[in-house]
Order: C-alpha cells, then structure tokens, then sequence
C-alpha cells in the first residue's frame, strides 16, 4: 500500500482487480473476483503496465467495467496489477461491531436489509402491533388467529369493555373434553327473543325460545284466606304457546272433597257446566288398592278418583297435582289434558293418582280459561303455577 | 262468609250471581251424596266378590260358608236408605 500523508485511515475499501492477459486492442474488461467491477473513474484507479505506473485520464480511462488505454497493446505487454482505490467517499467494509446507530439514516433500513424470520418476540414493543398491522386470514386447512392454552389453562379470547377494566371471555372446553367442533354462527341476527341453536353439525341458527320446553308464566299463592277457585285465563293462555301445564302444588283443602277443573271459550265469563266432560281418574292406595272414577259424560273434569281429606290444623295432609292441556286455542280439535299427582285421601290412606279427559263439544272453540275448584268448600294455602309450552 | 276467587294473581270477592251459583252447586253436590255413597259401596262390593269368582267356577263345589257370604255381599245394599245408612254398613268377613 501506499504510504499517506496525515492521519491513515483506519478502514478503506481498496480492491486488487483480478489479472488481465493482454493481446493487441486498447480495451479489457475489469473484474473482481470473476465479477464484472466498475470503477468510479480513471482516478481511483492505479494501473502498473510493463512496471510503469501510468496516468490517469491520459493513458487509460475507464469506460464501465473496461479500462481503455490510450494506445493498442501487444501480448507482449504485461499488466502488473490494477489497483482500485475505493471510490468516491467510500470507507470500505466496516469492522465488525462499528456501525452505531447514529451512522444509519432514519428509515434506510429496507425490507431487504432484514432476513426472512429475523424480527424475535422480544424486538417488538409490548402492545405495539395495531389492527392495521394484522391480517388474519383463513384458510380452508388453518384458523387466521388460534388463541392457544399453556399446557393447564384452557384457550380463551377475551371481549373487553370500553375503559378494559371489565371483559368478556370466550373459553375453550377442557383437554380433557377431547373437543374439536366448529359453530357456525346464522346468517342473520335473528328476532326479539330468539335463542340460537344447532343442526346437530354446529350450524347455528336463531329459532324461538322455550321451543319444546316448559316455561313459567305465572304463580299465584295463597298464603292466607280461603279461596274457591283458582283460575287462569287469556292474560296467560295466549297463541304465543300452544300447550299449557299447571303444577298444583302443596296445597290443602277446607273440607273433605274432590278436585275439579272445569274450562271456559270466553276468557272465564262462563265455565262450561254441560254434561260434556269425559274422564277417566284412578287412585293407587298406600293400603294396596285402588279407586277409579270415570264418566262419559258429567259437568266436569274430576281429577281426583277419591276425596281429598281436609287439612285441618296443624296439617300434613296436603295435595300435589300436575295438569297438563293440550293445545287448547285449537279450533280445529276438542279440549283435552292429563293430570297425575298426590294426595291424601279422606280416609287419611297416600294416593298415588293419574287420569285424562276430554271435553266433548265446541270443538271449534277456543279455550282460553281454566278453573280449579273443589265439589265442595275451598281451597287452602298451596301454589298454582301456570307454564307455556312452544313447539 | 263471602267466597273469593284467585284469578291468575288477584283475589277477587264473588259476585252475587257467582255466590247463587256456588251455593247452588254445593247443594246439588250435598244432594247426590246417598247416591255417591250408595255407587262407591256398589264398587266395593262388586271388587269383593271379583275375588271369590274362581270358587264358583263349575269344577269347584262351593262351601255353605262362601256360599253365605257371597250372597251377603249381592244383598249389600238392601235397606240401605239413607246416607247414614251407608257409611254404617259393614261388608261381612271373608270366610277362610
């Protein structure tokens, strides 16, 4: 290397060009290392021909990656070496370790500059990366974002409110459920009351709520005061639901008696008393027997095949029964329902009961009120709760 | 005493009409009590001579003792008039 003048320079960027074999033309092309190499001019270039330095500009200059000498040479000519000098402002290749910060531009750090995988976890700021930033996309094999369990708590995804002091979690069922199902949400929201259920296959679908299911509508007690019939009518038993249950339940009886229920098409102005009601009642008896009561035609369902026995005071005689009514708004079929349930009979023996009738006429009426009361005197305490019943 | 109703959740007092109507249906209940009385005492019946059927059968000699007390039960409700009278009535023992 050439001795300096000064401070020497601590890095450079000097390149030896690869040897050239001359023959008679004024032109050779200029390589590094197999590769084509242009200098940035004649000036950074020293050039020994036949061990004689030459000038600049006057006996060569460079055109691209050739060097063209003022003169043709001959193949006895020999070129001893060319040496670039670096180029214009040029430093070289920088030491390991010396290029701080400070020495890179803001943002000249291209996507090139940056190998494949090389960002880690720890490069990128806690809560840093923006939605802007995300692109979750799916694929027919891979979900676009998988919330994934560290090994004892099950994967979840949390919803959180505006000021994210509170949130929302959707959870994943345990290891343990072995689960791996897909729910396909509906392809609208649905309307007013509407519950979301499956095909079985995990599409969704909205669909009214209680289908199938009992629900209550209403209970009244009576926790004090006698009274002598305990009705529903049209506030409750509505088209929204098509079969009702009344669950009957602890109640007792101020006289020895037997329970009725009688049914009304005009919202309970009149309670149908015709010879009409059809029936069949039967109690199995803690002494072994039974009773049945049945007929083909009296002014009332009798729901108890034997009489219920007065409470009295202090009481353990009390009574439980379930009715269920089919589709009474029907005006295509009669009334018709199914009463099971317990007593204690007047001759103070457990009773097991069931039974079922129909009302056999005005099978084109509505009914839309419904009675219970006894042959004789009131009912006493207990709770009456009317259920409706979707399909 | 007036009667009272519980329609869905409201107690309401009977009306005049309704007060006529329930006494009416209580006296026709109270009315048909012997009657009542009178069937269930014919069911009962009918159930205890079910029972002994099989000893009338044509392969079997009835015992005077059976023979009796099936008759006694087919006479059950003889001179039975009255309610009184049939909640007294007593079905005759079983022969062994």
């Amino acid at each position: 290397m050439v001795g300096y003048i000064g401070k020497e320079p601590t890095v450079g960027n000097f390149i030896k060009l690869d040897s050239i074999t001359t023959s008679a033309t004024t032109t050779f092309n200029l390589l590094n290392g197999g590769v084509a190499y242009s200098p940035e001019n004649a000036r950074v270039c020293q050039v020994v021909l036949n061990g004689v330095l030459q000038n600049p500009e006057t006996s060569f200059n460079i055109v691209g990656s050739t060097i063209v000498f003022s003169q043709a040479l001959t193949s006895d000519d020999v070129i001893d070496y060319i040496l670039v000098l670096g180029d214009t402002l040029s430093v070289g290749t920088p030491s390991d370790a010396t290029v701080s910060t400070a020495k890179i531009v803001d943002s000249a750090v291209t996507t090139a500059k940056v190998n494949d995988s090389a960002i880690t976890t720890a490069k990128i700021n806690n809560d840093a990366v923006d939605k802007d930033k995300i692109n979750l996309v799916s694929t027919s094999s891979s979900a676009g974002l998988e919330v994934k369990g560290d090994g004892s708590s099950d994967g979840y995804l949390q919803l959180n409110c505006s000021q994210n002091s509170h949130g929302i979690k959707l959870k994943s069922p345990p290891h343990s459920a072995s689960a791996s199902y897909t729910l396909t949400f509906p392809n609208n929201d649905g309307n007013a009351n509407q519950v979301l259920t499956t095909d079985g296959s995990g599409v969704l679908s909205f669909a009214d709520a209680g289908g199938g299911a009992f629900e209550k509508l209403v209970t009244t007690n009576i926790t004090s005061g006698a009274v002598t019939n305990v009705t529903f009518d049209s506030t409750y038993i509505t088209s929204t639901y098509r079969d009702y249950r009344i669950i009957c339940s602890n109640f007792e009886v101020s006289a020895d008696s037997y329970f009725y229920m009688r049914i009304s098409s005009d919202n309970g102005s009149n309670f149908l008393s015709a010879n009409n009601y059809k029936y069949a009642s039967r109690s199995y008896k803690s002494d072994s027997t039974t009773n049945s009561q049945g007929s083909n035609g009296t002014g009332e369902f009798r729901l108890t095949a034997d009489q219920m026995k007065d409470g009295g005071s202090p009481s353990d005689h009390t009574s439980s029964i379930i009715i269920d009514i089919f589709d009474p708004l029907n005006t295509n079929t009669c009334f018709s329902a199914s009463w099971r349930g317990f007593f204690t009979s007047s001759t103070s023996l457990a009773c097991g009961l069931y039974g079922g009738g129909f009302y056999d006429g005005n099978a084109s009426s509505s009914f839309n009120a419904i009675k219970l009361f006894l042959n004789s005197g009131n009912l006493e305490l207990g709770s009456y709760t009317l259920y409706g019943r979707k399909i | 005493m007036p009667r009272y109703k519980l329609v869905n959740q409201e107690r309401i007092q009977f009306t005049t009409e309704e007060e006529a109507q329930r006494d009416q249906e209580e006296a026709d209940w109270e009315a048909g009590s012997f009657d009542r009385k009178i069937e269930q005492l014919r069911k009962d019946r009918n159930k205890l001579l079910a029972e002994t059927d099989y000893l009338a059968l044509s392969d079997n000699t009835m015992s005077e003792s059976m023979t009796t007390y099936r008759q006694q039960l087919r006479d059950a409700t003889n001179g039975l008039e009255t309610v009184e009278d049939v909640e007294a009535y007593e079905f005759p023992t079983k022969p062994e």
